[in-house]
């Protein structure tokens, strides 16, 4: 496009990136990516995938970046093998370039820069992003980028239960290596889905962010199944990771119940899960009292191999809240701690 | 979706010349070489296809009250080679009276196959038949459809299909359901359910009511009802009137012994109940019930869509979600689309397409 250079981002960007950053409101998801730049950066060795459109002084505004596409990698596996998915984390135009039809083209020109750049079979196989219409809306750039699912929720409206947490439960400070053998257990069922790892659950959910990890375990260090949960909307307890075995029938239930303990405990009136429709536990959840919700949650993704589209992701991906890592709008579901829920000893030192 | 017809040929009003092929709009007598046609591919493909006989045909064809979309690829002998057609349905959208159209049936002879070059007498003769029939009043403004994988890459390129949703099915296990005890102590009891042959005009008025909560519907009217399940060929429909006390109608409800996505059992084809009268719910389940029990189904199968209030009321009554092999999409003659209204305001049932 005219005055434009779509790129890679550069050392010498970062002046600019500051001011596209300030453009946008405090607590903007845009503004928010490009100041936790260093978060979002850290969990995988290659570094965050970032395209500008460095746009020359003309007269809408000085040299600036006008439109920006930041997504993470995220380290995956599609049927047990080593893959690289790519969450985007923003996509923005800077207002200056918004107006009339320049907007759209600018960011579906990048759109199309970042993807060529980055979906590849070897390199990003799948580009995804997580949220509502507005999210959909302005994250979908790029050709090929496809709706896989409206995410129908699993609710269970809580107005009974004890007050403590059932035998063989325990609440966790943070995963230990242990939690890596119990995603091997858990992925035999995943033909797509995303790592988890101490360190990847440490980094999606930090040890000060008043996350709940609830796992079914023995003294000998070995988990049966766990979920991590966080409050969500208002009166909301929203299950944020599910690590159950399919065969872990026992541990799944036990965990219902430590569920509504936790919402009963912490004041809160409905627990929400959001599973794929085709894994056993959506259905099994409904015979302990869910109920299926429609939600605008939207799962959106472009993959770049032939064989993966996106029927094909319906039914195999394992997409969970804990795949969606970047910011939030204030519209959005929040994770919000639970604060007083009392840590009970770690099983598994 | 397309937004200018094909221009590398020449128009001839309704016909599109090809060379060795045309492509027109349907006229009478063109079934005589769609209907083999149709059968053969389909046979070929679908291990489970049942031929389709020339009263069917007609009945689904020339009889649908909201009239008839087809396009057709004929040789210069006027054998038809591509057929893509739709069902149109008369609807409520936002208040206003509307046609969507339904894509079924639409192939390619593969005894054709050689002379199907790019861009294809398949892909002119969809394309014709979306910027003809597609688009702003008093066109269709939504065409939409339920396609398993294969039909849904096609209607993408012909058609951008959007998705919906993925489609859920709401399921009853006949054997562990307690529908019938808990009717039985329900204000069903103050519902009178009688069994008819065909609709008559009262279901007009039930109509106006029940369609308020939704933003779009099909219009469920005797001539539709009777058309789509009493005057239906090789199908015999079970139907249902609810009544309240003062022999109001509140609710119907369609059946038939069926599968559905490989799954036996009692199909709910169609289901409308008065917003204001969940009674007529209750008692129109233990129906349902009734009649899975006395044909000796396993099982229940309600297909809405999951924003609906029904959808809520069949799972408080024992049904559970399942997932399908089926994707509900749509499309529509603007750039601006979204599935969204649709995902949030559509009402659906079974009987909006023509699985059963």
């Amino acid at each position: 496009m005219d005055g434009l250079e779509l790129r890679a981002v550069r050392g010498e960007d970062e002046p600019y990136l500051g001011a596209f950053a300030q453009a946008f409101a405090p607590g903007d998801v845009v503004r928010s990516a490009i100041e936790r730049w260093g978060h979002f950066a850290t969990p995988h060795p290659s570094g965050l995938r970032v395209v500008v459109a460095k746009a020359v002084a003309d007269a809408r505004g000085p040299e600036r970046l006008a439109a920006i596409v930041m997504a993470r990698p995220v380290p995956a596996r599609i049927d047990e093998d080593g893959r690289v998915f790519a969450e985007v984390i923003a996509a923005a135009v800077h207002p200056l370039d918004r107006i009339g039809v320049r907007g759209p083209r600018v960011l579906a020109a990048l759109g199309a820069a970042y993807l060529a750049e980055h979906s590849a079979p070897e390199r990003d196989v799948i580009t995804f992003g997580f949220g509502g219409e507005s999210a959909w809306r302005s994250l979908r750039f790029g050709p090929g980028v496809e709706l896989i699912r409206r995410q129908p929720l699993l609710v269970f409206d809580v107005n009974q239960g004890t007050a403590a947490l059932p035998s063989g439960v325990f609440s966790l400070h943070a995963f230990g290596d242990n939690a890596a053998a119990l995603f091997e257990r858990c992925a035999i069922d995943w033909r797509a889905c995303a790592v988890r790892d101490a360190t990847t659950l440490a980094w999606r959910f930090p040890a000060d962010g008043g996350y709940v990890r609830l796992v079914v375990g023995d003294a000998e260090g070995t988990l049966d199944a766990a979920l991590v949960t966080a409050r969500g909307a208002p009166g909301t307890l929203r299950v944020l990771d599910w690590l159950v075995p399919s065969d872990a029938v026992g541990a799944q239930s036990l965990l219902v119940q430590a569920l509504i303990t936790t919402a009963r405990t912490s004041g809160l009136a409905r627990i929400e899960l959001a599973l794929p429709p085709w894994s056993p536990a959506f259905n099994t959840l409904q015979n302990h009292g869910f109920k299926v919700h429609a939600s605008d949650r939207i799962v959106f993704a472009r993959s770049a191999h032939p064989r993966l589209d996106t029927w094909w992701l319906r039914d195999h991906w394992w997409f969970q809240p804990f795949d969606q890592a970047r910011p939030r709008s204030p519209t959005e579901p929040p994770e919000g701690p639970l604060g007083s829920w009392p840590v009970t000893a770690d099983p598994c030192p | 979706m397309p937004n200018s017809a094909p221009r590398r040929y020449a128009s001839h009003g309704m016909e599109i010349d090809l060379g060795d092929y045309r492509v027109r709009e349907y006229r009478p007598g063109d079934e005589d070489s769609i209907l083999p046609a149709f059968n053969r591919v389909f046979a070929a493909i679908d291990p489970t296809f049942v031929p389709r006989t020339m009263d069917e045909w007609h009945w689904r064809t020339l009889q649908n009250p909201a009239g008839l979309r087809m396009f057709v690829g004929v040789t210069a002998a006027d054998e038809v080679v591509v057929h893509y057609a739709g069902l149109p349905i008369r609807m409520v959208q936002n208040g206003e009276r509307v046609h969507w159209n339904q894509i079924v049936d639409s192939f390619a002879d593969p005894r054709a196959g050689r002379g199907l070059k790019k861009p294809g007498l398949f892909v002119t003769c969809s394309q014709t038949y979306g910027h003809h029939y597609g688009g702003l009043q008093p066109k269709d403004r939504v065409m939409y459809g339920l396609p398993v994988r294969r039909a849904y890459r096609v209607g993408q390129k012909m058609l951008a299909y959007h998705t919906v949703r993925e489609q859920l099915v709401l399921e009853l296990e006949v054997e562990r359901s307690d529908e019938g005890r808990v009717s039985a102590h329900s204000p069903a009891g103050s519902v009178r359910i009688e069994e008819v042959q065909r609709f008559s005009d009262e279901v007009d008025t039930l109509f106006e009511r029940a369609r308020l909560p939704h933003d779009a519907i099909a219009v469920r009217d005797r001539a539709y009802l009777d058309w789509r399940f009493a005057t239906r060929p090789r199908q015999i429909y079970r139907m249902a009137l609810a009544r309240d006390v003062h022999g109001r109608l509140v609710g119907y409800a369609v059946v038939n012994a069926g599968s559905f996505d490989l799954r036996a059992g009692a199909i709910v084809a169609d289901w409308l109940v008065d917003p204001s009268q969940p009674a007529a719910g209750h008692a129109l389940r233990g129906w349902l019930l009734d009649f899975a029990r006395a044909q000796a189904c396993d099982r229940v199968l309600m297909m809405l869509p999951d924003t609906c209030l029904d959808f809520m009321a069949f799972q408080d009554a024992g049904y559970r979600a399942r997932e399908t092999s089926y994707i509900t999409v749509a499309g529509l003659f603007r750039r601006s689309f979204s599935t969204l209204p649709l995902y949030r305001g559509w009402y659906y049932t079974q009987a909006d397409f023509d699985l059963i």
